[in-house]
Parts: C-alpha cells; structure tokens; sequence
C-alpha cells in the first residue's frame, strides 16, 4: 500500500548563537537595506496576521496542485463554504460521502461532517500549527506526521501531514464492535488513498 | 556579560479551602500501563467540560465496577472521590506514539458528580463551533483549529447540532453511557487534538489542562509556576513564569548572553496591538513593595518606545521605556504584590516605531522586597513615562522618583552575591524549566503534597 510521506519543514522559533559582542553591532547594520526592509516588511505582515495561538504553515501548492481533483464534486453551497479555505481542501472521493458533506471552516482549517451507510465520517485539515514542545525526537515526530492510526471507543482516527498541511479522518461507526470500518484499519486508509481535492487556495 | 546564577526559591503551595486532590500527570491507576509524566497545559484557558463540580476524571476500566477493577458497582463511592488519576496513556492495545508504551488511552475518563444518568451537562471547553455529532460524539472546533472531543453524551437531548456556533460553559449535552449499545459507564470520554508544529494532529494530553480549567472552576486559586521567597529573586524568561506571546518565529532566541545565558528578543513595530509580547508571572511568598527591574542586553536594545506593563494590588501600570538607554538592569518602579495576587510584567512590541530593526529584549525580571532590603540610593530615573501620568505615585504603588531631564541611568548591582538565596531556603534553577539544583529531595517531597495532592 503506498502512503504518503511529506515531512513539513517549518522554522518555529529561531534559536542562533550571540555574535562577539564587539561585532553584533556591526553585523545588524551589514545587511543591505533592502534585505533589512524585506525581512521587516515580512515580519510585521507576520506579527499583523497573527492569530493569537497558532502559525501559519506554508502550503507547498505546486506538489498539492498535482493531486487527483474534483472541482465539479460539490454544489454550490458546499464551494462557498470553503471558498476562503487557504490549505487544499481534500475529501474521500465518494459520491454519497461528497453529497452529504458539512463545512465547518476557520481561517487557517476546514472540516466537513459526512455521512455514509452506517457510519460518520469526519475529516479536518489545518495548516495553523501550535508552537508546543511535546519533548518528541525527531524519528517520533516523523512517525506522527507520517500516518498514524488512532482508535478510542472504537472511532478510528488517522492523522497524516500532507502538503504541508495536518489532516486528520475520523471513521464512527453505528455498530462499532462490528462494523469492520471501525474494527480494522483498512478503511480509513484506502480513504486517505482515495482523497480528491476539491477547493483550497493559496 | 556576566552569566549569573539565578535561582528561584520555591515553596509549598498555601493550603486551599477545597479538598480538591490530584494525581500528578502520568500517574495511572496501578496495574494498568505507564502513564506520560507531561505537566504543559495545551489549552490555557479552556472553561472544565461538565458543568458542576465536583468531578471526578479518573479509570472507567481499572475504577470500581469496572472490567479491570474491584468489584462493586460504578456508584461506589470509591469512585467518586479524590484525587484525580491520569488516564491518558492507560492500556490499550491501540496506537499512541505519546505514551510511554506507544499504546495508549488517547484521552481523559471524566465522571460527573455522580452516576446519575442524563442529569450532569457537558458544556463547552471553548468558543468554537460544533464541527461534527456523531453517533456517540460531539467535536467542538476553536477558530485556532483545536478539536475538543467528547463522547456519550445522549444523543437523544443533544443541545447543539452540527455547525452550531457556541461559546465556552455553553451547554452541549447530558452526561450518559451512550455507545451505541456497547456497555460502559456513565461518563465523558473527553479529548483533544491539535496541529503541534513538526507533528501533525496530535491527541495531546488534556490532564493539566483538565486541573487547571477545574482549579478556576471550583475558585481555588492557581498553582503558582514558583514562589518568589520574601527577600525577592528573579524570574528569567526560560523559566517557569514567562510566556512568550505571537508568533514564535518573531521570538528569537540568542544563547550566550542574557540572564541564565539565555535571552529573546523581537522587532518593534506599529501594530494597533501587540504581534510579540511577553509575560512574568510573580507569585509572591509575603505581601509587601517590591522594587521590580528588567534586564536588557545590549545589542538587542534599539528600540527606544518599549511598553511595560505591570499588575500589582494598586491595579495596572504602564511605561514607556527607552531600552537604548539601558544597559543593564533598570528600575521600572516599586509596587505592592500580595501572595494570591493577580501579579504580573508585561513587555508588548507595538511601540509605533516604523524604521526596521528596532530590537528590543525580553530577558528576566528581578524583585526586591524594600521591606527587607535597605535603598542606599533611590534612582532618579530617566526613562520612565507611567502612561497615568503619575509616575511618582499610583494607586498602591510606589514608583521610584522620575528626573526626565537626568541621563544617567543607576545601575543595580547585578552581583551573584546580591542575588536573593539564603542557605535557608532550597534553591531550584529555573533554567529548562524546574530542574532541581542542589538539596532538592525535601523539597520535592513538598512540591509533590503542595502541587499535586492539595488539600
């Protein structure tokens, strides 16, 4: 079964070392002017867009834009909804589960609610990262940003990074001791295999 | 500069009028897994998730009644009761990279007051909107894209619906053993997940967010980050007390200079409100005026309209200060902490200034209690502008004397010996948060009764 591996690589912090302290002045001021300029024009555009808990995560839309999409698979309503959505907005590609979708959408996120014979399905995207330290090595991190398969009272999560971007697809099942949608993993990945953009913009 | 060693002296917390008690975090139920010992409360601020207290997070399965607990039915008292215990990484055969056993519970069993059926409301953690309702769950999403999740509540007088905007203590639902037929107890199975930079959509553990949310429920007051002893000390912006604000990326860190070796600093800018700001929490051990100075390190100082905030027992005070002009440590005023106080320092970067590069440092703070420290020379001090325009005095505040037109900035003495330690007192480091320095035993052991099991 092939998966998807995209490790995201964002700066979260800066940490560098202290100039010699004769020379940190001389080092600020020997930057041109103009990259000086830049760099405080993007930082103020950052500090001016600043959401209060999380950052925004840069979307690598080239690669995103490669992926199997749908543009027709919502109607109207639905294409208003995440009409704002700035992160590929990725759905299973399944014509009762697109029908029945419900967005919920923020300014850096978007969910959809969708319903399927016997079964809920929710699935989130979310390129506002919150800058916290869960004390993880590297190899534990990609193992997080890699697909990961959750499951607590029989709801099975699956969470996976993927342009950029955080995703997760929760599967509930109405019979969740038998429901093999519930039971085994199978099903929410062929999900996550099967996904088709259908909205997001840069 | 020279690196100081810069200790805060913690003490046991003060006895709370509440019997509240908890486990401390990754402390399961014996028997049944290891837990992740994790202290970080990833949702500041969430309103508890039941209604009412009392309540009881603690193990469904290794509880009372439960399929791997002492017999007896799910009413027992004994369940009912604290101390709380962590469940987060409780066994399970399922994945979860955070626990120890990388197996785990994912979330937190939360029992209402009592085993009453449908009577106990679940309610909003936050502002957010109700993302999804499924057959036995509900999901609250915040606009920052963090997902509370509960589970059971009866799906019958479900008070919200999909898509439904609600507001923290709104309520959501009844408490009940929803599981689509499946046996379990009366109780919330509450969770959250959120996008952590570098690892996707975590289930972070919600237990400390849980203590604290309850903490402000039941009005007791909050777990001091540490306990400034009578004397004074200083609190450093890698310590325990501080919280770094906005955007992290704008939050540089420099190591090698700065109190602790170890300093942030960040661009000035005109934003109507701040984009990076940062703040001291100051838990005090005795009421009394305290003289409070920052810490600037030179290089990282240009900015000269920096703003301070400062909230002591007279009410809030700002300044306006021109780090350029320090060098060092400066005076920003005396002021009256009490020791349950709401006390803090602030510094914002929204000065106005428009030109690029205008640095200013966010390094550490220093108290000293004038009732116990004499005042050799109080400093006429050039750069303060109270926002009040009183800047002698405020109300309960002290302020030290303003001489607008005397450039000459008093130096503290920034000597290790002029530190507040005494061999008296145990000394923790505050330096990678709360690791013990020297002769800690004992005090761990306190720490262990005053933080954790508070009665």
């Amino acid at each position: 079964m092939r998966l998807w591996i995209l490790p995201l690589v964002l700066a979260v912090g800066c940490s560098e070392a202290a100039p010699d302290a004769a020379t940190q002045h001389h080092a600020l001021v020997a930057e041109s002017s103009d990259q000086i300029s830049l760099a405080n024009q993007l930082e103020r555009k950052a500090k001016a867009e600043w959401t209060g808990e999380v950052a925004p995560a840069a979307i690598q839309w080239s690669e995103a834009n490669g992926h199997a999409s749908a543009p027709d698979a919502l109607n109207s309503t639905q294409r208003d909804a995440i009409a704002s959505t700035t992160l590929p907005v990725l759905l299973p590609n399944d014509p009762l589960m697109l029908s029945s979708a419900a967005f919920t959408t923020g300014d850096l996120w978007y969910s959809a609610a969708m319903r399927t014979t016997g079964a809920h399905t929710f699935i989130m995207g979310s390129r506002g990262e919150f800058p916290v330290d869960l004390g993880l090595t590297d190899a534990q991190k990609q193992q997080l940003s890699n697909f990961t398969v959750y499951r607590t009272h029989q709801i099975v999560t699956l969470s996976f990074k993927m342009y950029g971007a955080a995703y997760r697809i929760d599967v509930e099942c109405d019979k969740p001791m038998d429901d093999p949608r519930c039971t085994q993993d199978d099903y929410v990945l062929e999900l996550a295999e099967g996904l088709v953009m259908v909205g997001g913009r840069p | 500069m020279k690196r100081l060693t810069l200790l805060i002296l913690f003490a046991s917390a003060p006895a709370m009028a509440q019997d509240f008690a908890y486990e401390p975090p990754g402390s399961l139920v014996a028997g049944s897994g290891r837990g992740r010992v994790d202290e970080t409360v990833y949702a500041p601020g969430m309103r508890y998730p039941i209604e009412v207290a009392p309540s009881y997070p603690n193990s469904q399965v290794w509880g009372v009644g439960g399929s791997q607990g002492p017999s007896g039915s799910q009413c027992d008292a004994r369940n009912y009761a604290y101390p709380w215990h962590d469940n987060y990484c409780e066994s399970r055969s399922w994945d979860m990279p955070l626990c120890p056993s990388g197996t785990g519970h994912q979330g937190q069993d939360i029992r209402p007051s009592t085993c009453a059926n449908k009577t106990h409301w679940a309610v909003a953690a936050e502002d957010g909107t109700i993302s999804n309702v499924g057959s036995y769950s509900v999901y609250l999403t915040t606009a920052s894209g963090r997902v509370h999740r509960y589970l059971h509540m009866d799906p019958g007088t479900l008070a919200v619906s999909q898509g439904a905007k609600v507001t923290r203590g709104q309520r959501l639902g009844l408490v009940s053993n929803a599981f689509n037929g499946t046996p379990t107890t009366i109780h919330t199975h509450y969770d959250i997940m959120q996008n952590v930079a570098g690892s996707g959509q975590v289930f972070v553990p919600p237990y400390m967010s849980l203590v604290r949310s309850y903490e402000e429920l039941i009005g007791q007051p909050q777990t001091p980050c540490a306990i400034v002893p009578a004397a004074g000390g200083t609190l450093d912006d890698f310590g325990p007390c501080f919280t770094a604000f906005g955007n992290p990326t704008y939050w540089r860190e420099v190591s090698g200079q700065g109190i602790e070796g170890k300093f942030r600093w960040t661009n000035a800018w005109d934003g109507a409100n701040p984009g990076n700001w940062g703040r001291w929490r100051i838990h005090v051990e005795e009421a009394g005026d305290y003289e409070v100075s920052f810490n600037v390190v030179p290089g990282y100082n240009i900015s000269k309209k920096v703003r301070y905030g400062v909230k002591h027992a007279g009410g809030e005070d700002t300044f306006i200060v021109d780090q350029s002009a320090v060098t060092d440590w400066h005076v920003l005023g005396t002021f009256r902490f009490e020791p349950d106080g709401d006390n803090w320092v602030a510094v914002y970067d929204n000065t106005g200034e428009t030109a690029s590069d205008l640095h200013l440092t966010a390094d550490a703070i220093r108290l000293v209690n004038m009732a116990t420290t004499p005042d050799p020379d109080p400093d006429p001090d050039p750069i303060n502008n109270s926002a009040n325009n009183n800047p002698g005095t405020t109300n309960g505040t002290t302020s030290t004397p303003v001489s607008p037109n005397n450039p000459v900035i008093q130096e503290r003495p920034t000597n290790p010996g002029n530190e507040i330690t005494s061999s008296s007192q145990t000394a923790v480091s505050t330096e990678n948060g709360c690791s013990s320095a020297a002769g800690g035993l004992e005090l761990l052991g306190l720490l262990a009764l005053g933080f954790f099991r508070r009665r």
